[in-house]
């Protein structure tokens, strides 16, 4: 008995030595991931910031107010139900994380803090700039939003800032954008900025120009923005060549966001209303923005249509892969110098200033229009201006987000929709936030009204 | 002493072949039968302690010659032992000359002697467990005519859920045993193979980025246990849960597969050739409507994607003009498609050896083309060599190679635009899809382009005959598995032995998508990925055999198992996407195409665990089982490194202790175990990724991985966990066995409750705290039920012998908790949501009651309405709200269904008939009751107007007519429950009554009654044969799926969109079941 004991316990020893494997279990490729990085160079952390931001304004806010606004129109699958207003909370999942993850507020925080702490003063400056585009459309589509308590991983219940603060706050930050601007950095390599190659005259200009806008959007509740929302705007973007733009080029993961989903789904068509408009001004950008149809015509699908004869666009311009997208723009400086010039009684500067912003219109695009000119207008005063202005601003801004908020405040363009539906005010909070945050305000629906559009413009005379 | 019999042991061990042949000695022959006097072929007659006996052939006879040197005029036992009959012992004196033994075998129904494998080199005999393991035997697997060694369990035990993915040559199939207790982890069991655990994922080929390659789409594969060849197979034991499972600790939870391979006997060389050849066909079709025609609004339009056209003048309809040109119309409901596909399977096995050398061999080729015209088959060609070798008194060395090479062509499907269903299913009826390529331009043609003009164009959605003509996506994979075992006996009642086994894996895969095809703007498309996983684990086991360790208390018995276990799991993939194509055809390769993006993954994953195992015989009828496993992982979180796994069994035979009529045997069992499931690799881990991203409801696009030329780096939206654990499943489980009347009558009956804490998802943090989620150990869920098994021998007599057997089983799962988080989605609309079962369908919905739904009626923008308040008291939950109109609203949010993939019950019938003992007939039918299905694609085909169903367009009808599941219609427009008949139009099915409408109508039942399998066979054995010199010539007729009952509207109530993984019951343009017909020869020299 005894023997057999004593040979068990040899075993088990044996065994025991067998086992006495200390780092089989850490490690290396154990509990190093080969797959993703726990420390990132800066450069290209900024150049995550820069993709996320295109894709954010480009992506979900750009489809679904030019949608709304009828640049283009939903005629298939989902997309038939999201373009008669149909929508639901969860719908809005994706571009309300891309505001605060993945190269959103969470990495632009991050890249100034690096930045700061190493003297990178444009990279700093470069990330404010993304951060005050990307916030500052964020609280345009939503009104009060997590913003100074947000993308903190210690905090898992921010608290929603009123839709003011944020745009207060977001032009205090453009304020110290340019200051990093005018600070300089040495050995700054351009290349790594996607939208100015490290030019910080263009940067300043661009700053003012969104300062412009954000102002110009209060303007409906804050009259006195349209002296101030003029004043940045005269230093703002002077010229097309200072445009900030996304761009985009043939390669796989760069290509323009409108191409990439038509290449792989037809669910969206060019809009009918501003087919029949350009059609009806006899303006040669129709030609420019979109192409025939099979059938060889111009034809958009009107607002719950669903035409699935309506054309796409141009498939070499807008319709490109490599097809810039505007983010702020000389053009939209210019009308918002109209519109303001317009609202401080300045009717005949306003009216000067559209001409003018048409004929650099016609420049910056002439290789496209093939010599034809572009319509100039005259002779227009009180409400007819502005109508103009606004319906050259919607015709001159395809696709960009800021014709919503040009919508919200003056009632322009004049749209009509499927049975008169009434048009969104707003997006709906994401699902996941109602879920999961403490300090969720509830949920309020797309007609819910934002701080900065409290009402209708009273010299259309209905209520749109 | 010891020494001198050990070498006389060797020696005649070594002689042994030379004294059989060489010497006359003591010739045993003899019959075996049963009861009936029908012979029992097969059945083992062996001399207890001595390495001689012989199997009996299909008249009952064997016999055997004992040689001379052994003959000392002894006593000896002669066993005769057969599986589902109790084995019998009758003296025989060893002298020489010839001895007649004949063995009238007892009916045994829940086979109580038989061997069961428990897992970690432990076995018990059935009448010892104290827990469920069921016992698949080698012929129930060869009979199932199923390639795929998952698929061919289906209706084999119960509470063991399979699901084949579709009829497709090669295709995967999914299973999970007692219903499914992880979120984001595998619900899939363990797959262990002579005790080396092996691969059996399913790469479904996800690549972030490309049109969405994930589980739904793309194309359907093998998962990897499809590469086991099935004759190689003697057994496979299923350990459905924890109490059973717990020895194998962290990866136990969803049960382990346990599969044993053939092994060479001592004796006369057995060769054995099998020839097989099949037909598939396809099983059920689908109703499409052939009355209208391609176009909208009634007009008939070339390139609309609808068909909401004029109506045909087709004879079948009621407007059918016989004066007017009749319209052609074409049938799309996939039977174009299908000329149904064959099988023809060849397998050798030859085995064998001596009394020191053993070894088994076999080749296999599968060959099965797809019922598709063309584009699918799977050709499996496999070898394995396994052999054993007794070195010395002392020391014995195992080794097992499998080798498989797999080449297979898939077909796209499912929820993709170059996808087989999408293509056919929605094709106008008046659209002709044959020939596919136009016949002047040679351009591909489909019903929305049917005058392509350009090569490189986006045709909305492919021709299907283009997908199977053009699209090339095949596969190789290579396989190679096995292990080195040694053994090692210092005592007569210690073994020690140390294995160490390897499985490795590669799979080199195509998907090409040739130019004109409608993914990536028509450009073309190729993926090529290799895909590789290495398994190598390392067994150390020391066993002490009780009733020789402890010779003087007789009333115990028992083993004790110690054991030590390395493992590791390395995974390693290499994706490259190519788009936009040089040469249009022909050239297949990566150099043809402008962009390239590649993707890359590589994990690593250890394990060590030292366990040990104590069973206990008292008194020859209480049987208890302890044991404890303690396993380390490197993807356990830094706090807990280690986690404890123990069990515990006890079964009581008290039909020993005590008499009772009618009842020969009778178990009371009870058992409980703990199991867990690992964490993800790398999950403790917090980083930035690289990774593209999508940018822009359902428009697949994406930007990144690179941008501008640079690598683009961004906080990961999820948040690692350094304190993540495993998640545990404790399980109780009690049961019954019984054997009446004079065991004519078997029954099993189990009751299990599981519950599962810790389980694993990335739970949801606010979106605003720029993370999404953060992987933890968040959620509990439970699954209770029952299972029983009623095994019987109805008749009985002379030349005939029915046996049968019911499985009946049911679980109830629930999701008790998920830490405050109030659903997780598991994909395709199917969701983890506290208080329901796993996989509950939350769907879009129109408003319906007992949701609390606030309404904006006169759309003013403003909900103000609360239908539950404002009708209380007439309505009960899921009723529909209708307007005045009669027409329903859309709920503003998706709503809980009280609908969910898991069946109320399963159920298999199985029989088998024997009559003039060369013929057996059985039969098996396989029962779903329940599964619900979300057949959402039909929908779809509302939308585009291509389902029967749209046929009533035109027609007023009210709300009622779409209400399956019986609810009432309520609201302004609705009296008695019954809504106001509207008109039902095109614009009805495109919005409110289609896809963009209520999915709630498409949940459908998914029960079915199955003839899974169906053959008769007949055993040919007589002396021309012989003369021959073959032993037997086995033919064999059978049919596989030759019938489904159900009720199901879609093609079969079997099958997944997202193929083996989590999110069950999806039905989105899934391709279609099989029927097969084999006939198989399999000669025995």
């Amino acid at each position: 008995m005894w023997r057999k004991i004593i040979s068990l316990l040899a075993v088990l020893s044996l065994a025991a030595l067998m086992v006495q494997c200390g780092d089989f279990l850490s490690g290396g490729i154990l509990d190093t991931d080969p797959n993703r990085p726990t420390e990132v160079p800066l450069l290209s952390q900024l150049a995550g910031v820069q993709m996320a931001t295109y894709g954010f304004v480009e992506g979900d806010v750009g489809i679904f107010t030019s949608m709304w606004m009828q640049h283009v129109a939903g005629t298939g699958h989902q997309y038939s139900s999201y373009e008669v207003f149909e929508v639901t909370s969860d719908l809005f999942n994706g571009p309300w994380n891309q505001v605060y993850q993945e190269g959103g507020l969470i990495d632009m925080h991050d890249v100034q803090k690096k930045a700061k702490e190493s003297g990178a003063n444009i990279v700093s400056g470069i990330a404010k700039m993304y951060e005050a585009l990307v916030v500052a459309t964020a609280a345009d589509v939503w009104g009060d939003i997590p913003y100074s308590e947000a993308a903190d991983p210690a905090n898992r219940n921010p608290h929603y800032d009123k839709q003011s603060d944020v745009h207060n706050a977001v032009l205090q930050l453009i304020d110290s954008a340019i200051e990093d601007f005018q600070a300089g950095q040495e050995n700054f390599d351009g290349t790594y900025d996607f939208s100015f190659g490290g030019n910080t005259a263009k940067w300043i200009q661009a700053a003012h120009t969104l300062k412009a806008r954000i102002l110009l959007n209060w303007a409906e509740v804050k009259p006195e923005n349209y002296q101030l929302a003029l004043n940045e705007a005269q230093q703002g973007i002077s010229s097309y060549d200072g445009n900030w733009i996304a761009p985009h080029s043939d390669a796989q993961g760069e290509q323009n966001i409108y191409y990439q989903f038509r290449a792989q789904r037809w669910y969206i068509r060019v809009g009918g209303y501003i087919v029949d408009i350009l059609k009806e001004d006899n303006d040669p950008r129709l030609e420019f923005y979109f192409g025939p149809n099979s059938n060889g015509e111009y034809v958009g699908s009107h607002n719950g249509e669903y035409n699935e004869e309506a054309s796409w666009f141009n498939e070499s311009t807008f319709g490109a892969p490599g097809w810039d997208y505007d983010l702020v723009t000389w053009e939209e400086n210019q009308f918002i110098k109209a519109e303001c010039q317009y609202n401080l009684g300045d009717e005949a500067g306003a009216l000067a200033t559209l001409n003018e912003t048409l004929a650099g219109i016609e420049e910056r695009w002439a290789d496209y229009l093939g010599g034809r000119s572009l319509p100039r207008y005259s002779n227009l005063s009180g409400v007819d201006l502005l109508r103009a202005i606004i319906r050259e601003k919607y015709k001159a801004l395809l696709l960009n987000p800021q014709i919503w908020n040009d919508w919200k405040r003056t009632g322009f363009p004049e749209l009509t929709t499927f049975e008169n539906r009434k048009i969104p005010r707003r997006f709906l909070y994401p699902d996941n936030e109602r879920t999961t945050n403490a300090n969720f305000p509830g949920t309020l629906g797309i007609y819910h009204r934002n701080e900065n559009d409290p009402g209708d413009p009273p010299y259309l005379g209905y209520i749109p | 002493m010891r020494v001198k019999k050990v070498f006389l042991f060797i020696l005649v061990l070594v002689l042994l072949p030379s004294l059989v042949w060489g010497q006359r000695g003591l010739n045993v022959v003899g019959t075996v039968t049963d009861e009936a006097g029908n012979p029992l072929p097969g059945a083992n007659v062996f001399i207890r302690g001595l390495p001689y006996g012989a199997a009996t052939n299909t008249r009952g006879e064997f016999s055997f010659v004992v040689p001379i040197s052994v003959l000392k005029g002894q006593e000896a036992e002669l066993t005769a032992v057969f599986i589902g009959y109790k084995s019998m012992t009758k003296k025989i004196t060893l002298k020489p000359g010839s001895v007649t033994v004949n063995f009238t075998l007892a009916r045994d129904v829940l086979e109580l002697e038989s061997v069961v494998v428990t897992g970690m080199g432990g076995t018990q005999i059935k009448e010892k467990l104290g827990v469920t393991i069921d016992k698949v035997k080698a012929a129930e697997i060869v009979r199932a005519d199923e390639p795929n060694l998952v698929a061919a369990l289906e209706a084999k035990a119960p509470n063991v859920e399979i699901v084949k993915t579709s009829g497709d040559a090669g295709t995967n199939a999914y299973i999970r045993i007692r219903g499914a207790a992880s979120i984001d982890r595998s619900t899939q069991p363990l797959f262990v193979v002579d005790g080396v655990p092996i691969d059996n994922s399913t790469d479904i080929l996800y690549v972030p980025g490309f049109g969405g390659t994930y589980a739904g789409s793309g194309t359907e594969s093998s998962n990897r246990a499809a590469d086991l060849n099935l004759e190689d197979i003697e057994s496979i034991e299923i350990l459905k849960g924890p109490a059973a499972a717990a020895i194998y600790g962290s990866r136990a939870a969803n049960g382990v597969i346990l599969i044993t391979t053939k092994s060479g006997r001592p004796g006369r060389t057995r060769i054995s050739y099998k020839m097989q050849y099949g037909r598939t066909e396809l099983s059920n079709t689908i109703d499409l409507q052939h009355w209208y025609g391609q176009g909208a609004k009634g007009k008939y339009s070339p390139h609309s994607r609808y068909s909401w056209g004029p109506p045909l003048n087709v004879p079948d309809a009621p407007w059918y003009d016989p004066s007017k040109p009749t319209d052609k119309w074409y049938n799309h409901d996939m039977t174009e498609l299908s000329d149904g596909g064959y099988i023809f399977d060849n397998t050798l096995t030859i085995s064998g050896g001596n009394n020191l050398t053993t070894f088994y061999f076999s080749l296999n080729r599968y060959y099965e083309k797809g019922h598709w015209k063309a584009g699918s088959d799977y050709r499996r060609i496999s070898a394995r060599l396994k052999g054993s070798h007794v070195i010395s008194e002392k020391w014995k060395v195992t080794a097992s190679l499998f080798y498989a090479n797999i080449y297979a062509h898939y077909i796209q499907r499912a929820d993709n635009l170059s996808g087989i269903g999408i293509a056919e299913l929605r094709t106008p009826p008046d659209f002709n899809n044959w020939p596919y390529l136009h016949p002047v331009t040679g351009l591909h043609r489909s019903y929305r382009y049917p005058e392509a003009k350009v090569l490189k164009k986006s045709r909305g959605f492919d021709n299907p005959f283009w997908i199977l003509y053009e699209h090339k996506n095949p596969s190789r994979v290579n396989r190679l598995q096995g292990y080195v075992k040694f053994e090692y006996d210092p005592t007569d009642w210690l073994n020690l032995s140390y294995h160490v086994g390897s499985d490795y894996s590669i799979e080199n895969r195509y998907n090409y998508l040739p130019p004109g095809s409608s993914r990536e703007n028509g450009k073309g498309r190729l993926i090529d990925a290799d895909i590789s996983h290495h398994e190598i684990d390392a067994n150390f086991l020391a066993t002490i055999q009780g009733k020789k360790f402890l010779k003087r208390w007789d009333f115990i018995d028992g083993t004790l198992i110690f054991g030590h276990n390395l493992n590791i799991r390395r995974d390693r993939r290499y994706v490259v996407v190519g788009v936009d194509a040089g040469t249009p055809k022909g050239f297949i390769e990566l150099d043809n195409f402008v962009n390239l993006t590649p993707d890359q993954y590589l994990a690593q994953r250890n394990i060590e665990s030292y366990f040990g195992q104590l069973t206990l015989d008292l008194f020859n009828q209480l049987y208890l089982t302890g044991a404890l496993r303690n396993d380390g992982s490197s993807t356990f979180g830094k706090a807990k490194k280690r986690h404890w796994y123990p069990k515990a069994s006890a079964a009581w035979e008290f039909t020993k202790k005590f008499k009772i009529p009618y009842v020969n045997f009778g178990k009371a069992r009870f058992a409980y175990g703990v199991a867990g499931v690992h964490p993800a690799v790398y999950t403790t881990i917090s980083a930035f990724q690289a990774a593209n991203e999508y940018f822009g409801i359902y428009t697949n696009a994406i930007l990144g991985p690179t941008y501008m030329g640079k690598t683009v780096f961004r906080h990961d939206t999820n948040l690692g966990n350094d304190e993540i654990k495993p998640e545990r499943t404790r399980e109780f489980e009690y049961g019954l066995d019984l054997s009446l009347f004079n065991d004519r009558i078997g029954i099993e009956f189990t009751y299990y409750d599981q519950k599962s804490t810790d389980v694993i998802f990335d739970l949801n943090v606010a979106p605003s705290t720029g993370s999404n989620s953060i992987t933890a150990n968040a959620a509990t869920i439970v699954n209770r039920g029952i299972e029983l098994s009623i095994t019987a021998t109805p008749i009985k007599i002379r030349n005939f012998t029915w046996d049968t057997k019911i499985n009946w089983s049911r679980n109830r799962n629930k999701v008790l908790d998920m830490s405050g988080a109030d659903m997780e989605g598991l994909g395709g609309y199917s969701y983890a949501i506290p208080g329901y079962p796993l996989g509950t369908y939350r769907v879009q919905s129109w408003a319906r009651f007992g949701y609390g739904l606030v309404l904006d009626l006169d759309n003013d923008g403003i909900p103000e309405t609360d239908i539950d308040q404002k009708y209380a008291g007439q309505w009960k939950k899921g009723d529909v709200f209708v307007k005045e109109d009669g027409k329903p609203v859309l709920a503003p949010v998706h709503l809980i269904t009280p609908y969910s993939p898991n069946p109320e019950w399963l159920g298999s019938w199985r029989n088998e008939f024997r009559f003039f003992r060369n013929f057996t007939l059985s039969v098996l039918f396989d029962v779903v009751y329940k599964r619900w299905i979300n057949n959402y694609g039909k929908g779809q085909l509302y939308k585009y107007g291509t389902h029967a169903d749209t046929k009533v367009r035109g027609q007023e009808l009210p709300i009622n007519h779409w209400l399956h599941h019986g609810e009432k219609a309520i609201g302004p427009g609705a009296t008695n429950g019954k809504g106001k008949p509207f008109l039902v139009d095109e614009k009805w099915f495109m919005t409110l009554g289609g896809y963009s409408g209520d999915r709630w109508q498409f949940i459908e039942d998914g029960s079915y009654v199955k003839l899974r399998e169906v053959s008769l066979s007949y055993r040919w054995d007589s002396d021309f044969v012989k003369r021959l010199g073959v032993q037997s010539v086995d033919f064999r007729i059978a049919g596989r799926n030759l019938i489904t009952w159900t009720n199901y509207t879609g093609f079969d109530p079997e099958t997944n969109r997202s193929q083996a993984t989590n999110s069950r019951g999806i039905d989105y343009f899934n391709s279609p079941q099989t029927r097969a017909y084999t006939f198989t020869v399999r000669f025995n020299y």
